[in-house]
C-alpha cells in the first residue's frame, strides 16, 4: 500500500515537472522546434479525441478527419467570410461540429464494427467531396488563406500578448488546450462513463444486458471526440493561417490512428507519446531523401508487430513485472 | 526461446530507431566549415512535392534548379565583391503538406549557414503559409502557384513567375467563340485548384461572348478508373466544343475515349497542356481522324524566332543528357533554372549574399537571363512573372502567336503582329 | 435511351473491374479478418507490372495479364508472411491490420515512385476495335474486360466448390477453429487467400491498364469503393461481393451520368451510409 501510494505521488511528481519543462520550453527552443512542437501539440487533440472513440468505447471511427476539418474550415471561414473574433468563431465551430457528430452518429453507430468503419469512412469522403466541390463557399482546392491570428490579449499589468509576431503565443495557447484536453479526458475515462465506455469496447451485447445504454455511451463518445477534434481543427486554422481540403480527408484520420496505436490505444498518455515521437522520428527521416516514407513505413509494420499494444501499454503490461523482478532480486541479495 | 526470440527484435527495433535517429542528425550537423582560401557558399533551400501523387511536379522543379546550380559551380560559382562563392542547393519532400513544409522551411534556415536568402517553394499550400514570415527572415520566396491572389499582399521579396491561368483562359475563351466559332461547349477539367482558376475565368469570359456553357465536370484526372461516365454524359449533350485543362496523359485519353463514343467536335485545351507531348503520346496520324481541334502551342518551338529555336533545342538536349531522354522540359521546368541564373546575376551586381531586398530588387533587372530558352522576361514590382510569349498572348486576353495544329484551317486565329 | 444503354455498359465494365477487387478483398476479410487497405496499392503495383511486362518484355497482353497474376500472387504471399501475419498475435487488435495497411502504402506509393518515377505510364493502344449499336460504342478491350471478369469469377466458384483446396477455403472461411481440427492448415490457407487476393485485384488493373493511365494514385478509388462493395454485400459474402461490385458500378456511372458529375461520389458513399442506416448489416448481411 505504501509503494503504491509512492507510486502514485511519483506519478504526480513527473507530471507536474513535464508541465514545468513544457512551460519553460520556448525559452530554450528554436522557432523550428517550436514549431514541431506545436503541430506536435495539435496532433496529439487529434490523436486524444480518435483514442476516446476508437481507443477506449472499441468504435473505429474513419471519419474524424472531416470534423477536423469541419472545426478548422468553419472557424476559417467565420472568421475570413463574416469577419467574427477568434473565440466566437471557435465557439460557433465547436457548436456546428457537435450538431453535425450527433447527425452522422445517430445513423452510423446503429452499425458495429467493420460496418461502422466504412459508414464513417464514406461520410468522411463525403465531406471531402463538399469541401472541394462547393468552392463558392470554401474556395475548393485553391483553399482559404489569410486566415487572421488570434486577437491579441492585454495585459493587467499593460503590454499585451501578440499571437501575429510571437509564436511562442501561440504554443502556449495550443498547449493550454492540450492541457485541458488531458485534464478533461482523465476525468472521462476515470468516471463512470469512462468504465461504461470500455464496457461497450468489451463486449456491447453484455454491457447492454447490465444495463448500459450502449447505444447513448457510443454517441456520447463519438460526440465528445469530434468536439475534440474540432477544436484541434479550429486551433489548426487559426496557427496555420491557411487551410485547403487534405486536412479534411480520412487521410488524417489514419494518421491519428497510427499516433494512437503506436503510442498505445486506450491508455491517456498513448496518443500524446505516439504523436510526439512518431513526428520527430519522421522529421528527422526527411534526411534519407526520397527514401524517407519508405522507412518510416518500415518503422510502422515493425512497430505494430514487435509491438502491438504501443509503448505505454507494453510499458504498463511489463513495468510491473520488471519491477517485481527488481524488487525480488533486492530481497535476495539482502 | 520464443520470448528471447521477441526480446532480440524488440532490441533491433530500438536500434533501428537509434541509428535512424543519429543518421538523420548527422547530415545537418556538419554541413559547412568554410575558411578563408576555400570559396564562400550561398545556400539555396527548396521544398517540393517529392511523394504522392504530384512527385513528377516536384522532380521536374528539382531538376531544373539542380541544373544551374550545376552550371554556376562548374563554371566557377558566383563571383561577389571579388570572391567566388558556390551554391548549395537543399531540397526536402513538402510531401504537400504545409505544416510540413513550414517546418522544414524553418529547420533549414536554422542549421543551414549562411542563412539562405532564396527560396524555392514548390507547392502552394507550403507557400501560403509561409508568405507571412519570408519577409521577417530576409528570404527571397519564390511560390509555385496558380493563384495570383498570393502576389497581391505586398510583400517585397515574394516572386510568383507563373502564368496567370486566368489570363490564359480569357485568350482561350476568347479564341473559342470567336476564331473557332463554338457557340456550345462543355468544360472537362481536374478538381486541383489550377483547373478550377482556369475553369472559373473560362466559363465567365466565354459566356460574356455569348457562348452556352452546357455543362461544366470535374474530374479527379490521378484515379478515376474510367472516363467513360463522364465523357457519355459531356457526348450526349452535343457541345460544340470540349474545354479541357488537363495533363497530357489524361487528355489523351480522354480524346481517344470520346472519339470512340463518337465526338466529332472540337477540342480546346488550357496551357498546361504542353501540345508537343500530346503529339508524343498520340501518332500525329491518329490525331488527325479524331476531328478538329485547336492547341494553343505558347511553348512550341514552331513560334520561336530562329535564333531562340536553336537554343531551345541545345538545351532540351542538355537536360535529356543529364536526366534521361523521356523527361519533359517544360515551363515547369526552365522557371526554377532561369531564376537560379537570375538570382546569381543579381548578387554579383549588387555586391551581396546577404542583403535580400537588394538582391531582390537586382533580379528583376537580371531578367531575362542569357541562359534562357523561353524566358519570362519580366519580373514586376508586385512579384509577378511574365514570360515573353505569354506577355503578348494573353494581355488582355488577346491571343496571338497560337497556334492550330490540326484540321481545319479556317479556325486559325488571326496572329497579332 | 442510347444513352442509358451506353451508361449502362459503362457500369458493367467498371462494375467487372469493382467485383475482382472486392472479391479479394472479401475473401482476405473472410478468412483472415484483416481489413486490407494496402488493396488499392496492390492493385496500383499490378498496373505497374503489367506495364513492365508489355514494355520491357513486349510480351502479348494475355500472356502479360497472367505473368502479372503469378507474380502478384508470390508477391501477395512474400508481404502476408512479413507483415499481417507476424501482426496477429495475442495482443493485435483490429487496428493492427489497419496500420500494417498504412505502413504498407506508405512503402509501396514510395518504392514504386523510386522504381518507376514520378510520370505516369500508358499502355497506349490495346484491343481499341469498336463496335457501335443502337447508338452504342463498345471497344474490344471493353468487351473483353466483362467477360474476364466473368469466366475469373466462374473459374473462382468452381475452385471453391470442386476442389480440395477451395472447400478447405471454405472450411475455414465457415469455422477456422473446427478447420483446423478437421486438419486443415488454416494458415496456408491464409497465405493463399491472401495471394488469391492480390493477384484478382492485379488482373483488374491488368484489364483496365489500358483505359487508364498507370500512376501511383489509380488504387486510391479502389481501396474505398471495395470496402464500400463488400460492406454493401456483407463482410466475407462472395455473392455478395460480385453483386455489389456490379451494383456499385452501375450506380456510380448512371449518378456520374445522369444526376451530377460533380458531386457523384457523395451519392454513391451516400447510398452506402443511407443502406446502413436501415439494414445495419448490409445488403446481404446475415444477422
Amino acid at each position: 500500500m505504501e509503494n503504491l501510494l509512492k507510486l502514485y505521488t511519483t506519478k504526480h511528481l513527473l507530471f507536474a515537472l513535464l508541465i514545468v519543462a513544457a512551460l519553460v520550453f520556448p525559452l530554450v527552443a528554436s522557432t523550428y522546434t517550436l514549431r514541431i512542437i506545436t503541430m506536435c501539440c495539435i496532433w496529439s487533440m487529434l490523436a486524444i479525441a480518435l483514442n476516446l472513440i476508437v481507443g477506449y468505447t472499441g468504435q473505429g471511427n474513419l471519419g474524424l478527419g472531416a470534423f477536423f476539418g469541419m472545426g478548422a474550415y468553419t472557424t476559417g471561414l467565420l472568421m475570413v467570410k463574416l469577419g467574427l473574433n477568434f473565440w466566437l468563431a471557435l465557439i460557433i465551430a465547436l457548436a456546428l461540429t457537435v450538431i453535425l457528430a450527433v447527425l452522422i452518429g445517430l445513423p452510423t453507430l446503429r452499425t458495429k464494427g467493420a460496418y461502422f468503419a466504412i459508414a464513417t469512412l464514406c461520410f468522411n469522403i463525403i465531406f471531402t467531396t463538399v469541401v472541394i466541390q462547393w468552392d463558392a463557399l470554401t474556395k475548393g482546392q485553391t483553399g482559404l488563406m489569410n486566415i487572421p491570428n488570434v486577437p491579441a490579449i492585454p495585459l493587467p499589468f499593460g503590454g499585451q500578448i501578440d499571437f501575429h509576431e510571437s509564436l511562442a503565443a501561440n504554443y502556449y495557447l495550443v498547449l493550454i488546450f492540450l492541457i485541458l484536453t488531458i485534464v478533461v479526458i482523465y476525468r472521462i475515462v476515470n468516471s463512470l462513463t469512462g468504465k461504461s465506455f470500455l464496457a461497450v469496447r468489451q463486449d456491447e451485447d453484455l454491457a447492454e444486458a447490465i444495463g448500459i445504454n450502449t447505444f447513448r455511451a457510443k454517441l456520447l463518445s463519438f460526440t465528445v471526440s469530434a468536439f475534440i477534434a474540432g477544436l484541434a481543427g479550429g486551433l489548426y486554422a487559426v496557427y496555420l493561417g491557411f487551410i485547403a481540403p487534405a486536412i479534411t480527408s480520412y487521410g488524417i484520420t489514419f494518421t491519428a490512428i497510427l499516433y494512437v496505436v503506436v503510442g498505445g490505444a486506450a491508455t491517456v498518455a498513448g496518443p500524446i507519446v505516439g504523436s510526439f515521437l512518431l513526428t520527430v522520428i519522421g522529421e528527422q527521416l526527411t534526411a534519407f531523401g526520397t527514401l524517407h516514407l519508405i522507412i518510416y513505413g518500415v518503422l510502422v509494420v515493425l512497430s505494430i508487430i514487435y509491438l502491438p499494444m504501443g509503448l505505454v501499454g507494453a510499458y504498463q503490461m511489463f513495468w510491473p513485472q520488471i519491477w517485481q523482478k527488481m524488487k525480488r532480486g533486492k530481497v535476495h541479495a539482502a | 526461446m520464443k520470448k528471447l526470440d521477441k526480446g532480440l527484435w524488440m532490441t533491433a527495433l530500438t536500434l533501428v530507431v537509434a541509428i535512424t535517429f543519429l543518421a538523420g542528425c548527422a547530415p545537418s550537423g556538419g554541413t559547412t566549415t568554410s575558411t578563408a582560401e576555400q570559396p564562400g557558399v550561398v545556400n539555396i533551400i527548396m521544398t517540393v512535392p517529392l511523394s504522392g501523387m504530384l512527385a513528377s511536379f516536384g522532380q521536374e522543379q528539382q531538376e531544373g534548379m539542380q541544373m544551374a546550380v550545376d552550371e554556376i559551380n562548374a563554371a566557377g560559382g558566383v563571383k561577389v565583391a571579388g570572391k567566388n562563392y558556390l551554391i548549395k542547393l537543399t531540397v526536402m519532400d513538402d510531401e504537400f503538406d504545409a505544416s510540413k513544409g513550414e517546418d522544414e522551411v524553418d529547420m533549414m534556415l536554422e542549421k543551414l549557414t549562411p542563412k539562405p536568402v532564396f527560396y524555392w517553394c514548390g507547392s502552394d499550400v507550403v507557400g501560403k503559409v509561409i508568405m507571412d514570415e519570408n519577409e521577417k527572415e530576409n528570404l527571397i520566396m519564390e511560390i509555385v502557384s496558380s493563384d495570383k491572389a498570393v502576389v497581391s499582399t505586398g510583400n517585397k521579396l515574394l516572386i510568383r513567375l507563373e502564368s496567370d491561368t486566368r489570363d490564359v483562359a480569357k485568350g482561350f475563351a476568347n479564341i473559342t467563340y470567336d476564331d473557332m466559332g463554338c457557340k456550345k461547349a462543355i468544360m472537362l477539367c481536374g478538381d486541383d485548384s489550377a483547373s478550377g482558376l482556369y475553369r472559373d475565368q473560362w466559363i465567365e469570359t466565354y459566356k460574356s461572348k455569348g457562348g452556352q456553357l452546357l455543362d461544366s465536370i470535374d474530374v479527379d484526372l490521378f484515379s478515376t478508373t474510367d472516363f467513360y461516365p463522364f465523357l457519355t454524359k459531356a457526348i450526349a449533350e452535343n457541345p460544340d466544343v470540349i474545354s479541357t485543362f488537363a495533363s497530357a496523359d489524361s487528355l489523351v485519353l480522354m480524346m481517344t475515349q470520346a472519339q470512340q463514343l463518337g465526338y466529332k467536335g472540337k477540342w480546346v485545351f488550357g496551357d498546361v497542356t504542353e501540345v508537343g507531348e500530346v503529339l508524343h503520346l498520340i501518332p500525329a496520324k491518329a490525331m488527325q481522324t479524331m476531328g478538329t481541334f485547336c492547341g494553343v502551342a505558347a511553348y512550341e518551338t514552331a513560334t520561336l524566332p530562329e535564333g531562340q529555336q536553336t537554343r531551345f533545342r541545345a538545351h532540351i538536349k542538355k537536360f535529356h543528357d543529364k536526366y534521361g531522354a523521356d523527361k519533359l522540359w517544360g515551363s515547369i521546368v526552365t522557371n526554377p533554372y532561369e531564376l537560379c541564373y537570375a538570382f546569381k546575376y543579381a548578387m554579383e551586381k549588387t555586391g551581396t549574399t546577404t542583403d535580400a531586398y537588394a538582391i531582390r530588387a537586382a533580379m528583376a533587372d537580371a531578367v531575362p537571363v542569357p541562359e534562357g530558352v523561353y524566358p519570362f522576361y519580366k519580373i514586376n514590382p508586385d512579384g509577378s512573372g511574365e514570360y515573353c510569349e505569354f506577355a503578348n498572348i494573353c494581355t488582355n486576353g488577346v491571343m496571338g502567336n497560337s497556334m492550330v495544329l490540326y484540321g481545319d484551317p479556317s479556325i486559325a486565329p488571326k496572329t497579332s503582329e | 435511351m442510347s444513352m442509358l444503354l451506353q451508361t449502362t455498359i459503362n457500369g458493367i465494365v467498371i462494375g467487372s473491374a469493382f467485383s475482382l477487387v472486392a472479391l479479394g478483398l472479401t475473401m482476405i476479410w473472410g478468412i483472415m479478418h484483416i481489413s486490407n487497405f494496402a488493396h488499392g496499392s496492390f492493385y496500383m503495383i499490378g498496373g505497374y507490372v503489367i506495364w513492365t511486362i508489355i514494355t520491357l518484355l513486349g510480351v502479348d497482353f494475355w500472356l502479360a495479364i497472367l505473368i502479372t497474376a503469378v507474380v502478384m500472387a508470390i508477391f501477395g504471399a512474400i508481404v502476408e508472411r512479413l507483415t499481417f501475419r507476424p501482426a496477429e498475435g495475442p495482443f493485435s487488435t483490429p487496428l493492427s491490420s489497419l496500420i500494417v495497411s498504412i505502413g504498407l502504402i506508405m512503402i509501396f506509393n514510395n518504392s514504386v515512385l523510386a522504381i518507376w518515377g514520378a510520370r505516369p505510364e500508358t499502355l497506349g493502344a490495346i484491343n481499341i476495335q469498336e463496335f457501335h449499336f443502337l447508338n452504342v460504342t463498345v471497344t474490344l478491350q471493353r468487351v473483353l474486360i466483362v467477360v474476364a471478369a466473368v469466366i475469373l469469377i466462374a473459374l473462382l466458384q468452381f475452385f471453391l466448390k470442386r476442389t480440395t483446396l477451395g472447400m478447405s477455403i471454405e472450411a475455414t472461411a465457415q469455422n477456422a477453429e473446427s478447420a483446423r481440427l478437421m486438419g486443415i492448415n488454416t494458415s496456408r490457407v491464409g497465405s493463399i487467400v491472401f495471394a488469391m487476393g492480390v493477384s484478382l485485384a492485379a488482373i483488374a488493373a491488368g484489364l483496365m491498364a489500358p483505359l487508364t493511365n498507370i500512376n501511383i494514385g489509380m488504387g486510391d478509388h479502389m481501396t474505398t469503393y471495395g470496402f464500400v462493395i463488400i460492406i454493401l454485400g456483407g463482410m466475407g459474402s462472395i455473392p455478395g461481393a460480385i453483386i455489389g461490385g456490379f451494383i456499385l458500378g452501375l450506380i456510380s456511372s448512371l449518378s456520374a451520368t445522369y444526376l451530377t458529375a460533380n458531386y457523384y461520389e457523395v451519392i454513391v458513399f451516400g447510398v452506402l451510409i443511407l443502406i446502413l442506416a436501415i439494414k445495419p448489416t448490409g445488403l446481404f448481411g446475415a444477422k
